[in-house]
């Protein structure tokens, strides 16, 4: 049994809390923020607008160019150590062992650590003289230098801690939301177990496991705490340089800044949500 | 998830993947654990020593003593409650208007929720922080506490959304019919069942307030230190005290880890790494 | 002016009439079917007189006072849904009290009405229970007793039993009706089952498209249909045309059979299995192509002509073989279609 509609009036009112809010605490500084890196808009961005002066800054200083280098390098380097990892272990969760329940619970721990703790409990475990280099220093080895290092191995190790079961999660889920009866089909028009996960499973829990990689990606340009920590203080990434700036309350820089790391996030939201919208339709079951 | 295994496998085979699952889960999330909580109780621990010499609780007695620490954990738990009490309450009628209503432009406001979560805190917060800057709303409780909404909120309408919408419209209009107007039909029906996961979705949001650092600290510090706040300051530059830091890690990850598991019980998989992973 | 009385009712949107303005009286105590096939319009006639549906137009009288205006809650209209409706988070007794706490009636009061409810639809054993564990028919009878205890000016039922399997099925329609008669209420029934409108109503109201075809008993309806969907919908028939004069008509295959009009011309007859007799004859009109076996009874297909139709028999012998020759004997005058009522064919 359905009803008539509420009017539009109602409707609105009804979201008008919670989107209200987001708009005038999200939405507007947001906005603003946008516009400020054009050196328009009110308050502390006024220059005389509109400008490309912090763009020029921040794609010609050196120091941002490294910036945006050193952020990409640390999304897309903690991604793949996320999917190396992940993908196995997704397989293995597929699969009964002894003790699968308790595991499929413990994994996830991760997920409840803020990251600070996680840059913590990296540095007393990589840094040197931390636990790793006392373990390998009583078999005679030296560690290499993990933290702070320029390779920044300890920042992509804390990120990949931190984000793999997220990942697993994902991936676990879109393997299973692949109808069984499509995997049946192919084994019995002939596919090898094998055959049948890479032809039919894997490209259909692909726009899941997409989205899951853009979203990752997205986190981390904006970590900064782990990357103040574990990272080294040259070159750092846009996250900590908008910090920074933000510090030294030099508005047209953090907007400009800021505006570039929002613009790739939503660049990625879009296609995110063009993904999603597909996987609902194939996967029959899988959406809602 | 009681699904056949494509491949049959033996028991010999799954005792293996099992002992190496779990010897990784041990490396791999016990060690870096059991560090933080041997810091906690470490009374000198110098290389090369695998474990500390010594062993102290002088730490853990300093929250009761240090007062900055006690003010900043006091704190915290005001502001997640805050939060939380605030955050369901305000997501209740928009999470039920894009719940039940068809209405022109759902998909953009769905994004429009969606987007806070996707846009990274750091990025959120310097916007927010100009804007509270000019209102004096930066270093207030206050302040933290509305910044911290704009990451809860979106989570909060999103869970919510999904619960009331397995709400039958049947018993909405049985409730009309038996005499309820559309505000008891509300709080009779609606509320009720709403319970499990207003609950869940309360945990994880005093969960996400309680742990949120990056908003939290553009907004309020230096001068409102939450929990999180402080801990970064005893990692932040010279005279790092582990030993401080490994308390404070601690405070924060045990009500954590306790409301995870609660709230693992009500909910499912996927909702929660919804929560946990705020997508 | 009758218990309830709609005039003029309609429903459209903006690509679509839902329901053409209907009128219908409703006499205190009546059990009335809406019948007809999805899409008819009957769902949305009954959201009208709930409210949960504003009408395009017209106007709603129950017990002297005009509804059509007022909320739901306002209305003393109690309703059985197709999905049972009830609170999983209260128990049976919370469900039969909740619609007494909304409207304030005083505990005693309560406590009476329920404890009455209760006793006319057996509920006692399971008072204190949770719907989820009660079985389908169970949870049907908590809904019926829900709205009873409103003790409302209009009960309505909406296709309550098509959740249940066929055995529960006949049962609780006994019951219901039961039911019906000890409170005296007056009931609007909604299905699209033909058995359960038959078996039930006291008038039915045949609907299609959107537009009332006819309202009649069952009876009338059944022996006496005035257009083509009702005889199509009620029970099987066979549409036939015919040349009718002095009370008799001539068939398609040259038989003259008496008919229950006086007109004359061309004429539609629709010919129940029941209005002709199969006896073996080897100069009958007609062949048996196949029959149906029905246990108490055997439904021939006969060939007479162009025409096929069915004919039936009780079952006391063995049933006729296909391709024996029969004549076909009317039993009862054949009964003449009127379709000037503007019914859909």
């Amino acid at each position: 049994m359905k009803g008539d509609q509420p009017n539009g009036r109602t409707i609105a009112l009804l979201l008008l809390p919670g989107v209200g809010l987001l708009a005038l605490l999200f939405g507007i500084p947001l906005v603003s923020g946008i516009f400020g890196s054009f050196g328009l808009g009110m308050g502390a961005g006024r220059n005389a607008g509109p400008t490309l002066a912090s763009y020029a800054k921040v794609f010609g200083d050196p120091r941002y160019l490294a910036g945006l280098r050193t952020t990409l390098y640390y999304g897309a380097m903690a991604v793949l150590v996320d999917l190396v990892v992940a993908i196995p272990l997704a397989l293995a969760l597929g699969r009964s062992f002894v003790g699968r329940k308790l595991f499929n619970g413990l994994y996830k721990i991760p997920l409840a650590v803020p990251g600070i703790v996680v840059a913590f409990a990296m540095l007393t475990l990589l840094e040197q003289g931390g636990f790793l280099s006392r373990v390998l220093h009583l078999v005679g080895l030296s560690l290499p230098r993990l933290v702070r290092d320029p390779w920044g191995i300890g920042v992509i190790a804390a990120m990949a801690w931190k984000d793999i079961p997220f990942m697993t999660l994902i991936i676990v889920g879109s393997f299973a939301a692949v109808p069984e009866e499509l995997l049946h089909a192919a084994r019995a028009f002939g596919a090898s177990p094998l055959r049948a996960f890479l032809k039919v499973r894997l490209p259909l829990a692909m726009p899941g496991i997409t989205a899951a990689i853009l979203l990752s990606f997205i986190r981390s340009t904006g970590s900064f705490v782990i990357p103040d920590v574990l990272g080294a203080s040259y070159p750092l990434p846009l996250s900590v340089l908008m910090y920074q700036a933000f510090r030294d309350s030099n508005w047209p820089l953090v907007y400009a800044i800021g505006t570039v790391l929002m613009l790739a996030s939503f660049l990625i939201l879009l296609s995110y949500y063009f993904l999603t919208a597909r996987i609902v339709a194939p996967a029959g079951g899988g959406g809602r | 998830m009681a699904r056949s295994s494509r491949i049959p496998f033996s028991t010999d085979d799954s005792l293996w993947l099992a002992i190496g699952l779990y010897s990784a889960l041990v490396l791999v999330i016990g060690v870096p654990l059991a560090m933080i909580v041997l810091w906690s109780f470490a009374d000198g621990w110098f290389p090369p020593a695998l474990i500390p010499t010594a062993f102290t609780l002088e730490h853990w007695r300093q929250i009761v003593e240090d007062r900055g620490l006690a003010e900043a954990t006091l704190r915290s738990i005001l502001i997640a409650t805050t939060v939380t009490a605030l955050s369901g309450v305000i997501a209740l009628p928009t999470a039920w208007a894009m719940a039940r209503f068809p209405f022109r432009m759902k998909r953009a406001v769905e994004m429009f929720v969606l987007a806070p979560l996707i846009v990274p805190g750091l990025v959120v917060a310097v916007g927010v922080g100009q804007l509270f800057l000019s209102l004096r709303l930066a270093y207030t409780v206050p302040g933290v506490i509305l910044v911290q909404l704009i990451g809860t909120l979106p989570l909060m309408i999103r869970l919510l959304s999904a619960s009331l919408g397995t709400i039958p419209e049947d018993l909405l209009l049985a409730a009309r019919a038996l005499g309820a107007s559309p505000l008891r039909a509300m709080l009779a029906v609606v509320l009720p069942l709403s319970v499990p996961t207003l609950v869940a979705g309360g945990l994880l949001t005093f969960v996400e307030s309680f742990q949120e650092f990056d908003m939290s600290f553009i907004v309020g510090a230096p001068l409102v230190e939450t929990l999180p706040v402080r801990l970064f300051f005893y990692l932040d530059g010279s005279g790092i005290r582990f030993t401080s830091a490994a308390v404070v890690s601690l405070i924060l990850l045990a009500p954590v880890l306790i409301v995870f598991v609660l709230a693992g019980r009500i909910m499912r998989d996927d909702v929660m790494a919804s929560g946990m992973g705020k997508l | 002016m009758a218990h309830l009385r709609i005039a003029g009712l309609t429903k459209s949107f903006a690509d679509a009439v839902a329901l053409h303005p209907t009128d219908l009286d409703v006499e205190q105590g009546e059990f009335i079917t809406l019948l007809g096939p999805s899409g008819c319009g009957k769902s949305t006639f009954l959201r009208m007189l709930m409210g949960i549906a504003a009408p395009s137009g017209g106007a709603i009288w129950l017990a002297g006072a005009r509804i059509d205006a007022m909320p739901p809650e306002k209305r003393n209209i109690a309703m059985v849904f197709q999905s049972y409706a009830l609170f999983p988070h209260l128990s049976v007794l919370g469900n039969l009290a909740f619609g007494l706490k909304m409207k304030k009636v005083p505990k005693a009061e309560q406590e009476r009405r329920i404890a009455h409810a209760v006793r006319i639809c057996n509920l006692g054993p399971y008072v204190a229970r949770m719907p989820r564990q009660l079985s389908g028919g169970q949870q049907q009878r908590v809904a019926l007793a829900r709205a009873i205890v409103m003790e409302p000016d209009l009960l309505l039922f909406d296709e309550p039993l098509s959740n249940l399997d066929a055995k529960l099925r006949e049962t609780l329609r006994e019951e219901l009706l039961t039911l019906h008669r000890r409170v005296g209420g007056t009931s609007i029934y909604v299905t699209h089952d033909q058995d359960e409108a038959m078996s039930m109503s006291d008038r039915i109201v045949v609907m299609n498209e959107g537009r009332v075809v006819e309202t009649g008993t069952p009876f009338d309806l059944y022996r006496a249909p005035r257009s083509r969907f009702t005889a199509r919908f009620l029970g099987r028939t066979t549409l036939v045309d015919a040349l009718a004069g002095k009370g008799m008509a001539r068939l398609p295959w040259g038989q003259m059979m008496p008919i229950d009009s006086a007109a004359s011309g061309p004429v539609a007859l629709s010919i129940r299995p029941e209005d002709l007799d199969p006896a073996l004859d080897p100069d009958g009109a007609g062949v048996v192509t196949g029959f149906q076996f029905l246990g108490s009874a055997v439904f021939y297909h006969v060939l007479a002509g162009d025409i096929r139709l069915t004919a039936s028999a009780p079952a006391r012998e063995a049933p006729i073989p296909a391709g024996s020759r029969v004549a076909l004997i009317s039993r009862a005058p054949l009964h003449v279609l009127d379709d000037s009522a503007g019914a859909a064919s």
